[in-house]
């Protein structure tokens, strides 16, 4: 071993521990002092289903999943690397291991080891072509939000030098083997045993140069120490470098919200806030003061904005990234009891422009995409909340916030007419809160105010009663649900309507909830029953799915059109129902062409979070509805766009006027499908005549 | 500088209107009421005089209605005293004779400034703010689109709107009232949360005179909905022979020839 030689009278090995033990304490000092950043932040449970959370480490972290979904065959560049990290963690571990008992001790070295040394040999070439590859996408094809910063180029050179003198260094030792052998010596402790096909070319190369075995020894000695130190320099650096997702991604993603679950953190204020506002960062959850660590600033979250790529302010990568530079600035500040540098409140809406906060529609695309599990929406939702403290509330959507505490719903109505959608309906709709039923519809305020969208609820209620659904609504008690309220950042408005409609529920004898708005299922489902809900809550495409399994749905016409299916985000990406409105859509014969972006990858329509309420902000060139229906007239002969959402409803029968197509698109919901295919419209017109 | 603004309660015109049946006045039971809105932008207007200059803003107002949601909201908003009137009767009276409660209530606050809705769409008998401004012997101005202190102490500089959206800046000596039609800016949001807050802190303050509501002058006399004049006329039949209809019309209207 190269430590056995003496230096300044000391063992190689002494020098080694020695850089060892400065450079982990360097390390450890660091790493210490960003978990104590952490910690001002508010507390939240993320320890609990850990079995769920074993499996996605698993899966995202050592199998590297969500690195591989999506963009291209380039994204293997990545796992490559990270995988060949991991042999070089064990390569290195016997190397420090090794080198500094090595006077006393022989320990086996990686390439010693048959398998293990061919595998980190494989590898170390394995990681090149993946640094070639990254630095190519990074430096050549740039994608749009991916920066070129000298924090990457340094570590991908660092990278690269790791890997080149890990090579050397076994061309030497490889060298060194084969001299021993021409002198009839003993390969020492099994030495040349262990096929390094990388190492053995290069020693070759070497040879073919022009260069000696005593020289080509000398160099592997030589990039064993430039090795040693470089891994111990990038230590030391590693956790004040972008690249300190290396270490925190792999408790990110343990430590991530769970799919299909709601993990947005109740507001703090009042009595609660009291104590919280001596620090800027304390507003946040310590899960959302990680997110600054985690990012890698790949900027696949930017790529699959719907905010972004209709031009707008928000970039859900740099938002991290203006946290990150807060999180860092006031965070050490503080632990050293200095007033904050950056100022955590100046955050919100100086630095993160407020334009850029209100630009989010919730989607979950950039959570949803992000390798490392980045919680950008419920991090936008904290800061809105702050916005709205402040008041710094587009008129637009004030309007919309007073309506909904005036009178309990979004459309500026009364909230007696709230039960007028049913007027004159040919069919009874129960009062749930006169008589029990086994299903209560809870419509949502679009599905019972907005004319599109009562349209669909009025055959919804007739495809409910064909099918023998026992079933009644809250009549005028129900108020919304709150789902965007939320999302917009009033929590305490979402508060007091959930106090209501639990309330109103409370009256009501019922064993399961249906709704036709998921917006309206999210909340219900995953934000209620910290309220006091219980009753299982779904979908009406689940329901009309279970009846059409059970063979309650009696379908008489077959719909002969090509139709794609737009996936809702707060259906789909937030709660994982794809498949039951794509089984009804087929029941109905309707050929169903998939969009280029369907289920989890899904592209919003830019309603949600509130967003419908709110006037476009400057720069928006074309919204994201708009952007989707482009999207469906790429299919061919496809004539429908079937929607399972009252606003993606609204959204697209206004970016149809917008887009003007030749034929129109026309935009049809499930339950639309439903009632034509059951013959209902025919049987209402014979009723009508 | 010691603001006072004046807060009423309005029928919410969101609901259906539907008159007692007395017949001369609204059914109270069918009718929700809302804060004023010139009224609402008269308190924004204290609270950024307040935030500029410094001061204190109280609130008066009738104890009528779902003022307290009104009056919580404002405390909210950051009002530093609110003053409720008690009244003999179901609704407040008109406008002549509110000034006089109003004005027994005010007057022990000396205010510097008053500042009222200019309008309210339950009056009758013209606006409150004149009236309150005799009442209180303060110099008035109204149709007000913004307020900001003046140069010389004990002075605002008021933006009044005449016909025609002619704007006169006006230099107005204190103690006075002025008539508000609008802020410098919209009235602000405040979050539900924080009126909740209020509700746990804010304190209502009686107003310390026993106020007595004096005979209106005006009675009315009868409420009825209005008469449509017309009913529209529906179009039916094929696309071509509504468009035929439409271009009939138009023509009959002299709008194409």
């Amino acid at each position: 071993m190269p430590t056995e030689t003496k230096f300044l009278g000391l063992y190689g090995a002494i020098w080694l521990a020695i850089l060892l033990v400065v450079a982990s304490a360097l390390f450890a000092m660091r790493v210490v002092q960003l978990i104590r950043v952490l910690t001002l932040g508010r507390k939240e449970n993320r320890l609990d289903h850990l079995g769920q959370r074993l499996l996605m480490f698993l899966r995202e972290v050592m199998g590297q999943s969500r690195m591989i979904k999506g963009e291209s065959i380039i994204n293997w560049a990545h796992p490559l690397i990270f995988w060949g990290f991991c042999f070089f963690l064990i390569a290195s571990g016997l190397m420090f291991v090794g080198g500094i008992l090595a006077p006393w001790l022989w320990i086996p070295q990686a390439e010693q080891i048959p398998i293990i040394g061919t595998f980190v040999d494989l590898f170390a070439v394995a990681v090149l072509i993946g640094l070639i590859a990254s630095s190519i996408r990074r430096y050549i094809l740039t994608p749009p939000g991916l920066q070129r910063t000298l924090d990457a180029t340094i570590v991908v050179l660092l990278i690269a030098a790791l890997m080149i003198t890990y090579l050397l260094a076994e061309a030497g030792g490889k060298t060194r083997e084969e001299m021993l052998a021409a002198q009839g010596a003993a390969a020492h402790h099994g030495w040349g045993q262990t096929w390094l096909p990388a190492g053995q070319a290069l020693a070759t190369g070497l040879h073919a140069i022009g260069l000696g075995s005593q020289t080509i020894v000398q160099i592997g000695v030589v990039s064993w120490w430039i090795h040693a130190s470089i891994l111990l320099l990038f230590l030391v650096y590693l956790p004040y470098s972008k690249h300190m997702h290396l270490i925190w991604a792999p408790f990110a993603v343990f430590l991530a919200e769970l799919p299909y679950t709601e993990s947005l953190p109740p507001a703090e204020y009042g009595e609660q806030k009291a104590e919280a506002t001596e620090n800027p960062l304390s507003r946040f959850t310590w899960r959302m003061l990680m997110n600054a660590y985690t990012c890698a600033e790949c900027g696949r979250c930017e790529r699959v904005c719907p905010a972004a790529s209709s031009g707008a302010a928000l970039s859900p990568r740099q938002v991290v990234h203006d946290l990150k530079h807060c999180v860092l600035a006031d965070g050490l500040a503080a632990l050293k009891d200095r007033p904050p540098k950056e100022n955590g409140e100046k955050l919100i809406g100086d630095i993160i422009k407020s334009g850029a906060l209100w630009g989010c529609a919730t989607c979950r695309a950039c959570v949803d995409i992000c390798p490392v599990r980045n919680e950008h929406v419920s991090l936008i939702i904290e800061m809105r909340r702050k916005l709205v403290e402040d008041g710094v509330v587009d008129a637009s959507l004030m309007e919309t916030l007073v309506s909904l505490q005036r009178y309990g719903n979004s459309q500026s109505k009364s909230a007696r007419k709230r039960h007028d959608w049913a007027k004159d309906l040919p069919v009874p709709v129960k009062d749930a809160q006169k008589e029990p039923v086994e299903t209560l519809w809870f419509l949502g305020d679009y599905a019972a105010f907005h004319p599109s969208a009562v349209r669909i609820s009025r055959m919804v209620a007739q495809v409910f009663h064909a099918a023998g659904l026992d079933f009644g609504t809250l009549g005028n008690a129900e108020q919304s649900a709150g789902n965007d309220v939320r999302r917009v950042g009033e929590e305490g408005l979402f508060e007091m309507l959930a106090e209501k409609n639990v309330k109103a529920l409370s009256k009501a004898d019922f064993q399961r909830i249906v709704t036709t708005d998921p917006h309206t299922y999210h909340a219900l489902k995953h934000d209620y029953p910290r309220f006091g809900l219980e009753r299982p809550v779904f979908h009406y495409t689940e329901i009309l799915d279970e009846l059409l399994a059970a063979g309650k749905l009696p379908l008489k016409h077959q719909l002969p059109s090509r139709c794609t299916y737009h996936d809702p985000c707060y259906l789909g990406r937030y709660n994982g129902v794809y498949d039951a409105p794509r089984r009804i859509i087929e029941a109905v014969g309707m050929k169903l062409v998939e969009m280029p972006r369907n289920r989890e990858n899904s592209f919003c329509c830019g309603a949600g979070g509130g967003k419908i309420w709110m006037q476009d902000e400057e720069g928006v060139s074309e919204r994201p509805a708009d952007l989707r229906l482009k999207e469906v007239l790429q299919l061919e002969g496809v004539t429908d766009i079937v929607v399972a959402c009252p606003k993606d409803l609204v959204m697209f029968e206004d970016a149809v006027k917008t887009i003007a197509s030749t034929p129109p698109l026309c935009v049809v919901d499930v339950g639309e499908l439903v009632f034509e295919a059951m013959g209902l419209s025919s049987q209402l017109k014979e009723q009508k005549a | 500088m010691n603001i006072v603004v004046v807060v009423r309660q309005v029928p919410d015109l969101i609901e259906p209107l539907e008159i007692a049946s007395s017949g001369d006045a609204l059914d109270l039971d069918a009718a929700s009421f809302i804060i004023n809105e010139s009224d609402d932008h008269a308190l924004e207007q204290a609270l950024l005089l307040k935030e500029a200059g410094g001061g204190g803003v109280t609130v008066v107002a009738l104890d009528f209605g779902d003022v307290d949601n009104s009056l919580y909201a404002a405390a909210a908003k950051g009002a530093d005293r609110i003053v409720k009137i008690a009244f003999d009767g179901d609704v407040p009276p008109p406008a002549r004779e509110s000034a006089a409660l109003y004005a027994e209530a005010i007057k022990p606050l000396g205010a510097d400034l008053v500042l009222v809705g200019v309008q309210a769409h339950d009056e009758l008998d013209g606006g409150l703010s004149p009236f309150l401004a005799a009442a209180l012997g303060m110099p008035y101005v109204g149709v007000i689109r913004g307020v900001k202190a003046g140069d010389a102490p004990g002075s605002v500089v008021a933006c009044k709107e005449f016909p025609g959206a002619v704007m006169a800046r006006m230099n107005v000596k204190l103690p006075a009232l002025l008539g508000i039609l609008g802020a410098d800016q919209p009235p602000r949001y405040v979050p539900v949360s924080r009126i909740r807050g209020a509700m746990k802190t804010a304190q209502f303050e009686e107003s310390a005179v026993a106020a007595a509501v004096a005979e209106p002058l005006l009675k009315v006399g009868g409420l009825s909905p209005p008469a449509p004049a017309a009913r529209a006329e529906m179009l039916a039949g094929s696309e071509e022979e509504i468009a035929g209809r439409i271009v009939e019309i138009l023509a009959e209207k002299g709008l194409v020839k």
